[in-house]
C-alpha cells in the first residue's frame, strides 16, 4: 500500500532516487546485503552516513533547528521506502535515534551545541550502556556505580552486549549514583563517557551468527565530568525510558522488512521454488504480516509530530512486531537454502571474502542472518518485556 | 495518506454503536426496519438510483461498529453485495426496480451466490444456468443463503455453459423454486433454495454482471467484513480485559498472572494489526480500482482477510479460554462473536483459502499456478507409490 502522494512528493521521490543513483555506490549496496549484523560494517556505515551529511538528509527525523531535515512525515516515509528499496546501509541508530533525541529533550544547551552538531557530522560513534551481567530485562537493578568526586564521577562496574563498543568514542550510560532506596530506578543517572577515558576496557563478545558486533565494557575508576550527565541526577531513568521508545519503535522497519522479502521471492523464483504452494504460501503469510505492519507504522505516523516518539505502548507493539516479522523472513531464507544451509560461510566482513561452497550474494548470509535475528526478541528490551508494558496498558 | 475517519464516518460510527447497545433486544424485523431507515442499506447505493453513493471506507466505519454487537443482521449481504451486484448490472429497467427498493428497505433482496465465485468450493450442485431459446433455464441448491427467509428476491449466482458466471434475480413463487427456512450459525436468518428447472427470461440476469464484476464485489465484501470483524474483536478484547480484571481466584484478580497478561497482549496487539489491515485494504482496493487492476484488487483483499480472519477466529477462541467456563456460555456474548466468525468465513471464504489465492495471484497468472499444483500432486503421488 502506498499513501497517496501529491506533484510535490513525487518530485522529492525522484530527487531521492537522483540521489541515490548517484551516491549508493554498488559495493556500498553489496556490502548491505552480505552483511550479516545488526549493524552496517562500521567503515560502510560511516562512508554513507558522510554522503548523507553532505547532503544535508542524515537526520531525516530531526527538527530543522538542531540540523534535521524537518521534512513532513509523508517525506521520511518516501525516503525510508526509497532507502531501503535502493539497499542503502542503514546507518548507527546509537546516535541519530537514541542519544541525539535525548539530548535534544532532556540535554543543556552546552551539550547539544558540542554533540548533535558531531553526531551529525559522524565524528563521534555511540554506544548504548544499559545492560549489565546481572542486570537484563531487569534493567533497574543495574549496579554499576558513578560516585562524585568534585566536578566529576567516578565510574565502576561492567556494561554488556553493547554494540560497536569496539568502533565507538562515546557511550550513554546508566549509572546508579544515589543510594539504594525503595524505588530502584530512582538512584540512576544517564551520563555521557568518552571511552578513550582511562579505565575503560573493551572485551569482545562473538555471536553465534559468527559477528563480532557485542562486547563487554569495564569501568575502572574511569572519571566522567558532571557536565556529562544528561538530566538531573537521579532522573536517569526517565531519559532512559524515553530513548527506549526511540528504540523500540522510532524507525520505520516495514519498508526494509518489505525489501528483505522480496529479496527471498526473487531468490526463491531464481532457484525455481515459488511454485512449491507450500513455500509461497508460507511467503504470503509473511507478507500479510508485513502489510499490517506497515499500515500500523503509517497510521502511527499520522498521529505524530517532528521529532516526536510514539509513546511506550505503540512503541511495544511496533518492536514486538517487526522482530517477529523479521525472524519470520530469515526463516524463510534458510527454509530456501535447502541443503546449501550446510555451508558456514564464517569469513566477516563477507564481501572480502570467497564462498568456499560457491554460493552466491543473494543465499550466503542468509544462515547467518537467521541466527543473527534471534537477536532481535531480545535486544531493546525482550519480546517478553514488552508484552508486559503492553499488558500494563491494557490490563493494568 | 489518510486512515484517519471523516468526522461523517465518525459520527456514522458513533450512532451505529449507540444503536447497536440499544437495539440489543429487539426482534429482528424491527431491527431491520430501524438499519433502512438509517438509510444503512442505501450506503452503496448510487444516488441515481435512489441511494446514498458513500463508499467503501463509509461502510467499513459501519461494519465495524456493527461488529461489536456482534453483527446479526444480514446487513452485509444486502447493502454490499446484493447493492454491488445490482449497481454493476447495466439494464436500466432491472436496476430502477429494485435498486431503490433495496436503498428504502422496501424490499429484501438478498445474494445466493455464496457456493460460488472463487471461495474454492463450488460444488457439483451448485446453480448451473443453461440457455433455451431466448431464455435461461436454471437448476441447482444453494444451501445456505444468509438472510433469505423471507426475501422479496434472491440474486443467484449461476455457472454457464461456457464456463462464466452469470446472476440472476428469482423471486418466490416462480415454478420449480423452493426456499426452505433455517437458522445460521450466527443466530440469522436464512434460507434453502432448491432450484429445480426454473424458467426466466433474459431480463432476469443482472446484464453485465460476469465473473469479473462478481468477484470485485466478492472483494468489497471481504474489506466489509474486515472491518466488521475489527469491530467484534475489539469488543472481545474489551470484555475479556474487563472480566479477567475482576474475576479472583487464588486470592487475586486474574489479570495479575504474566501467564494471562502475555496472552491479552498478544491478542491487544493483534487487534491493532487486524485493524491496520483492514484500514490499509481499503486504500489498497481503491488504488486497484484507479489503476484498473483486477489482480492487485482481489489480492489486496484477499491478503486482508486472510489476515484479518485468522486473527478474529484466534481473538474470539483465546477470549472463550480466559473467560473459563462462562465463555462457552450462551449467557455472554463472548460465544456469538465467534459463532459470528464462524459465520463470515463459511459466506466469504476462510482465512486459509484467502492466504493460498493471495500466493497463487502472486504469480503472473493463475493457468501457471495451475500447472504448478497440478505438477506437485503428481510427484507426491508418485512419491507415494
Amino acid at each position: 500500500m502506498t499513501p497517496i502522494l501529491d506533484a510535490d512528493d513525487l518530485a522529492f521521490r525522484d530527487e531521492v532516487r537522483a540521489f541515490l543513483r548517484e551516491r549508493l555506490t554498488p559495493d556500498l549496496v553489496r556490502a548491505t546485503r552480505l552483511n550479516t549484523s545488526v549493524f552496517s560494517e562500521h567503515e560502510v556505515c560511516m562512508r554513507w552516513h558522510r554522503a548523507l551529511h553532505a547532503r544535508g538528509w542524515v537526520a531525516p527525523a530531526w527538527p530543522v533547528e538542531h540540523g534535521g531535515t524537518g521534512w513532513p512525515l509523508v517525506r521520511r516515509w518516501i525516503w525510508e521506502t526509497e532507502l531501503a528499496r535502493a539497499g542503502a546501509p542503514p546507518l548507527s541508530p546509537m546516535g541519530l535515534r537514541m542519544a541525539g533525541p535525548v539530548i535534544m529533550r532532556f540535554g543543556t544547551p552546552a551539550q547539544r551545541a558540542h554533540y548533535l552538531p558531531r553526531m551529525l557530522a559522524g565524528e563521534d560513534t555511540w554506544c548504548q550502556g544499559y545492560s549489565e551481567p546481572g542486570s537484563g530485562s531487569d534493567l533497574a537493578s543495574l549496579s554499576t556505580r558513578a560516585v562524585r568526586d568534585g566536578d566529576h564521577y567516578v565510574v565502576d562496574g561492567t556494561k554488556i552486549w553493547t554494540t560497536h563498543a569496539h568502533h565507538a568514542n562515546r557511550m550513554f550510560a546508566l549509572v546508579r549514583t544515589g543510594a539504594e532506596s525503595a524505588r530502584r530506578q530512582d538512584g540512576i543517572s544517564f551520563l555521557l563517557i568518552d571511552m578513550a577515558s582511562p579505565g575503560i576496557t573493551v572485551r569482545p563478545i562473538r555471536s553465534a551468527s559468527g559477528d563480532h558486533e557485542v562486547n563487554q565494557v569495564f569501568f575502572d575508576g574511569v572519571r566522567v565530568p558532571v557536565t556529562d550527565r544528561v538530566g538531573d541526577e537521579g532522573q536517569g531513568w526517565t531519559v532512559a525510558k524515553y530513548l527506549l521508545e526511540f528504540e523500540r519503535g522510532g524507525a520505520i522497519a516495514a519498508a526494509r522488512l518489505r525489501a528483505a522479502l522480496e529479496r527471498m521471492v526473487a531468490l526463491a523464483e531464481q532457484r525455481g521454488l515459488l511454485d512449491d504452494p507450500d513455500l509461497a504460501l508460507a511467503i504470503s503469510a509473511v507478507e500479510v504480516d508485513v502489510d499490517a505492519l506497515e499500515a500500523t507504522e503509517l497510521r502511527v505516523m499520522a498521529t505524530m509530530q517532528v521529532g516526536q516518539n510514539p509513546g511506550g505502548l505503540v512503541s511495544s507493539m511496533l518492536k514486538l512486531r517487526w522482530s517477529e516479522i523479521q525472524q519470520s523472513i530469515t526463516r524463510l531464507g534458510v527454509r530456501l537454502l535447502g541443503a546449501d544451509a550446510l555451508a558456514w560461510e564464517s569469513a566477516r566482513p563477507m564481501p572480502d571474502a570467497v564462498s568456499a561452497a560457491g554460493l552466491d550474494d543473494a543465499a550466503r548470509p542468509l544462515v547467518a542472518q537467521y541466527l543473527n535475528a534471534r537477536a532481535y526478541t531480545i535486544f531493546g528490551g525482550s519480546s517478553e518485556i514488552q508484552r508486559e508494558i503492553v499488558a500494563r496498558e491494557v490490563l493494568g | 495518506m489518510s486512515f484517519e475517519r471523516s468526522t461523517e464516518q465518525r459520527l456514522l460510527a458513533d450512532a451505529a454503536t449507540r444503536w447497536v447497545a440499544d437495539a440489543e433486544d429487539l426482534p429482528a424485523d424491527a431491527r431491520w426496519r430501524a438499519i433502512a431507515g438509517f438509510g444503512w442499506l442505501a450506503m452503496l447505493v448510487p444516488e441515481a438510483d435512489g441511494g446514498l453513493g458513500q463508499d467503501l471506507a463509509d461502510a467499513c466505519a459501519l461494519a465495524e461498529a456493527l461488529g461489536a454487537g456482534p453483527a446479526r443482521d444480514p446487513w452485509l449481504p444486502v447493502a454490499v453485495q446484493a447493492a454491488g451486484l445490482l449497481a454493476a448490472c447495466t439494464d436500466a429497467g432491472l436496476r430502477a426496480r429494485w435498486l431503490p427498493a433495496l436503498a428504502d428497505g422496501a424490499v429484501r433482496i438478498v445474494p445466493a451466490t455464496h457456493e460460488r465465485g472463487g471461495r474454492g468450493r463450488s460444488r457439483a450442485d451448485a446453480t448451473r444456468a443453461c440457455r433455451e431459446g431466448d431464455g435461461w433455464v436454471l437448476d441447482g441448491i444453494e444451501r445456505t443463503v444468509p438472510g433469505g427467509d423471507g426475501a422479496d428476491a434472491w440474486l443467484v449466482g449461476a455457472s454457464t455453459e461456457d464456463g462464466g458466471l452469470a446472476v440472476f434475480v428469482l423471486t418466490p413463487g416462480l415454478p420449480g423454486l423452493r426456499a426452505t427456512p433455517l437458522e445460521t450459525v450466527d443466530g440469522g436468518r436464512g434460507c434453502r433454495l432448491d432450484i429445480e428447472g426454473v424458467r426466466l427470461g433474459d431480463d432476469a440476469r443482472l446484464a453485465g454482471v460476469g465473473a469479473a464484476e462478481s468477484a470485485r464485489v466478492d472483494d468489497h465484501a471481504l474489506v466489509v467484513a474486515c472491518a466488521e470483524s475489527v469491530g467484534s474483536m475489539d469488543a472481545l478484547l474489551r470484555e475479556t480485559v474487563a472480566y479477567l480484571r475482576t474475576r479472583v481466584q487464588f486470592g487475586r484478580p486474574l489479570a495479575m498472572n504474566q501467564a494471562l497478561r502475555h496472552r491479552v497482549a498478544d491478542l491487544a496487539i493483534a487487534v491493532e494489526e487486524a485493524r491496520s489491515s483492514a484500514l490499509a485494504a481499503v486504500l489498497a482496493l481503491d488504488d486497484a480500482a484507479r489503476g484498473g487492476d483486477a489482480r492487485a484488487h482481489a489480492r489486496a483483499a484477499a491478503g486482508a482477510r486472510a489476515k484479518v480472519g485468522s486473527v478474529a477466529r484466534r481473538v474470539a477462541e483465546e477470549a472463550i479460554q480466559l473467560h473459563g467456563g462462562m465463555g462457552v456460555t450462551d449467557e455472554l456474548r463472548i460465544a456469538r462473536h465467534l459463532k459470528r466468525q464462524l459465520a463470515l468465513d463459511a459466506m466469504l471464504g476462510a482465512s486459509d483459502w484467502h492466504l493460498r489465492r493471495h500466493a497463487t495471484l502472486r504469480t503472473a497468472t493463475a493457468a501457471a499456478a495451475a500447472a504448478a499444483a497440478a505438477a506437485a500432486t503428481l510427484t507426491a503421488t508418485e512419491t507415494m507409490r
